[in-house]
């Protein structure tokens, strides 16, 4: 597998790419064609294009033999495709395929066509236009932008089961192996390493579940990680959170019945759960560079950080967590995994079925809203100014059980489904549905979601946000 | 329209529109959301006064978010003498004695349910009350 590529890349959702795929290797090792239109973002290691929908063209009659090259789009098939891209302002990316499998590159008709189209076609739309030719498992492609700078993209990543990441030859393995990762390392090679040591990832949420991931993500060599969380520790989860110390909730001040002075202090004092997270990590790994960010993950400051992550893992609870990260996902192709724990124990003690939830966060698919895990009147009240909210909930909220062996189900079956994922271990056919586990009576489930014709965030409706990066506001903003 | 989200400004003309012939109060709550307060709606048959405000957020989550929950006048009574019960309950609302209205609208779609949807909701649910 290749690790992230620093330059420009193209990230393809994973319906999208198995779409386009079908149609260009059909089995018939002969050339076939079809446009990408996709949105733009600023991304970690350079501009990104966002694949958004696909026109495909059909043979014989959108793709016929060419003047100059083996075959060519119609001009009538193009200027539908420009007129699509000017009215949504995408990017234009005509895609073509050649044979082979590891390695790829335009053939000189193919960049002479380059030369004499795209120019002209950014002209008329105002946006990135480029070629794209893939390979079974390689990409080249070329843009040229609308300042009149031309590039070469550094990669294409398709955010499935796997983590796809296509260059036009495969990366050159890495140099110098970390002997501290080596039992790790024979599982996935020091190119897996490398591909995890590449990768930033934002960890939302450091309660019970969070804080343990971000432990196991420390240790698995994750280079950056970014953590996200409002609190401060408190005596109450000092229990569930590892290597959590009693001078970090400060107990003593905080004790139950400790004049209200000594609270305040106390928890002016105790640490912020992200402080501890950063301790954590450093503790596990002393090379990952770590971000703090104190703060909810609808503030700007978090939303700007979950675009330039390479993967989310959301362990907060809050419909309003799962509000912004679903919109990162969708409207900016950042792929993750959620992970929650329910407890549900009735007034009279009555324990119900215990339940823990991992679910793929996979750009293009069955979103947050069509699973109906965002209620829209709970995202209403959280979005209320504390006393408004504790005076509006007439039913008063008890604290929900929370406990470490159930949360370490949870974390351990997310942070090895994002491993995988990262070194490209899922076998090649492997769903990417959500599992719950039900502890209490041993068994397992695999819960199919599908997506909504018109949802504004996972579908193609023309008034969705899928791709649609930068070019539109997220949630609050 | 300052201190709005665009959203947020755009439900806000649409409650003007709908509610052209009654004072529709708005004021921004800080976060791009709105504080909003129709002068005046039928409380519906169940209460002795005719009329009520009605009052409620639109937060900074519109369109995403439902409006919840709403506020009616805390002077409604109900004809039959009887104390309120949930879904309303007597709270205070900015200051205001009020009846909280804790209505869902569990299908919310972005797309269609707008404040002025939502308000017309309230009132045709109120009048079906008895
Ligand atoms: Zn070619
Ligand atoms: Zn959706």
């Amino acid at each position: 597998m290749n690790p992230p590529a620093a330059g420009m890349s193209l990230t393809i959702p994973a319906p999208l790419w198995e779409k386009v795929h079908a149609h260009l290797f059909p089995g018939d090792r002969d050339e076939h064609g079809a446009i990408i239109l996709a949105g733009l973002a600023d991304g970690p290691r350079g501009p990104r294009l966002l694949a958004r929908e696909a026109m495909l063209a059909v043979d014989g009659v959108d793709y016929v033999p060419g003047q100059t090259g083996y075959r060519a789009l119609t001009d009538d098939f193009v200027n539908r495709a420009i007129d699509r891209a000017e009215a949504a302002d995408l990017a234009y990316i005509a895609v073509h395929c050649h044979r082979g499998t590891t390695s790829v590159a335009f053939s000189s008709p193919d960049i002479a066509s380059h030369e004499r189209c795209y120019p002209a076609i950014v002209q008329m739309t105002g946006q990135p236009v480029g070629g794209l030719v893939l390979a079974v498992h390689a990409a080249d492609a070329e843009v040229f932008m609308p300042d009149g700078s031309r590039t070469t993209l550094a990669e294409v990543v398709v955010p499935g089961a796997n983590l796809l990441r296509l260059r036009s030859e495969p990366a050159a393995p890495p140099v110098g192996a970390d002997p501290s990762f080596d039992r790790q390392s024979r599982l996935f090679g020091q190119a897996g390493q490398g591909v995890l040591g590449q990768m930033r990832v934002a960890v939302v949420g450091l309660g019970g579940i969070g804080s343990i991931l971000v432990e196991l993500l420390g240790r698995l060599g994750v280079g950056h990680l970014v953590v996200i969380d409002p609190d401060k520790v408190a005596p109450s989860n000092l229990h569930r959170l590892p290597a959590a110390r009693r001078i970090d909730a400060m107990t003593w001040l905080r004790r139950e019945g400790a004049p209200a002075l000594l609270q305040r202090l106390g928890l002016a004092l105790s640490a912020p759960k992200t402080r501890l997270a950063a301790r954590n990590i450093r503790r596990a790994n002393r090379g990952v560079k770590v971000t703090k960010l104190r703060c909810d993950v609808s503030d700007a400051t978090a939303l700007d950080a979950l675009k330039q992550a390479d993967w989310i893992f959301l362990a907060a609870d809050t419909n309003t967590a799962r509000h912004a990260v679903n919109a990162v996902v969708h409207q900016y192709l950042v792929p993750g995994v959620q992970v929650g724990v329910s407890i549900p124990v009735a007034d009279d003690g009555q324990v119900g079925q215990l339940h823990v939830a991992i679910r793929p966060l996979v750009p293009g698919e069955a979103c947050q809203w069509c699973q109906e895990l965002i209620d829209p009147a709970e995202l209403a009240m959280e979005a209320l100014p504390e006393h408004e909210r504790t005076r509006a909930r007439y039913v008063r909220d008890e604290p929900a059980p929370s406990v470490m062996t159930l949360n370490t189900i949870a974390a351990g079956e997310a942070a090895t489904y994002f491993m995988l994922a990262a070194v490209g271990l899922h076998l090649e056919d492997v769903d990417r549905d959500a599992r719950a586990h039900f502890p209490r009576s041993r068994e397992r489930d695999r819960q199919r979601a599908h997506g909504r014709a018109n949802c504004r965030w996972c579908s193609t409706d023309p008034a969705s946000v899928l791709g649609l990066g930068d070019a539109r506001a997220l949630p609050g903003q | 329209m300052t201190g709005y989200l665009p959203a947020v400004a755009g439900q806000i003309e649409e409650l003007v529109a709908q509610y052209a012939a009654k004072t529709v109060l708005h004021e921004p709550n800080g976060s791009g959301g709105a504080y909003i307060v129709i002068d005046s709606i039928d409380p519906g048959p169940a209460y002795i006064q005719r009329e009520s405000w009605l009052g409620f957020v639109i937060t900074h989550q519109c369109p995403d978010a439902d409006i919840y929950p709403v506020f009616l006048s805390g002077e409604l009574r109900r004809v039959d003498g009887k104390p309120h019960t949930p879904p309303f309950t007597p709270t205070t609302w900015h200051d205001r004695s009020a009846l909280q209205f804790s209505l869902r609208s569990p299908h919310h779609n972005p797309a269609i349910d707008t404040a002025a949807i939502k308000a017309a909701g309230v009132v045709a649910c109120l009048a079906e009350r008895s």
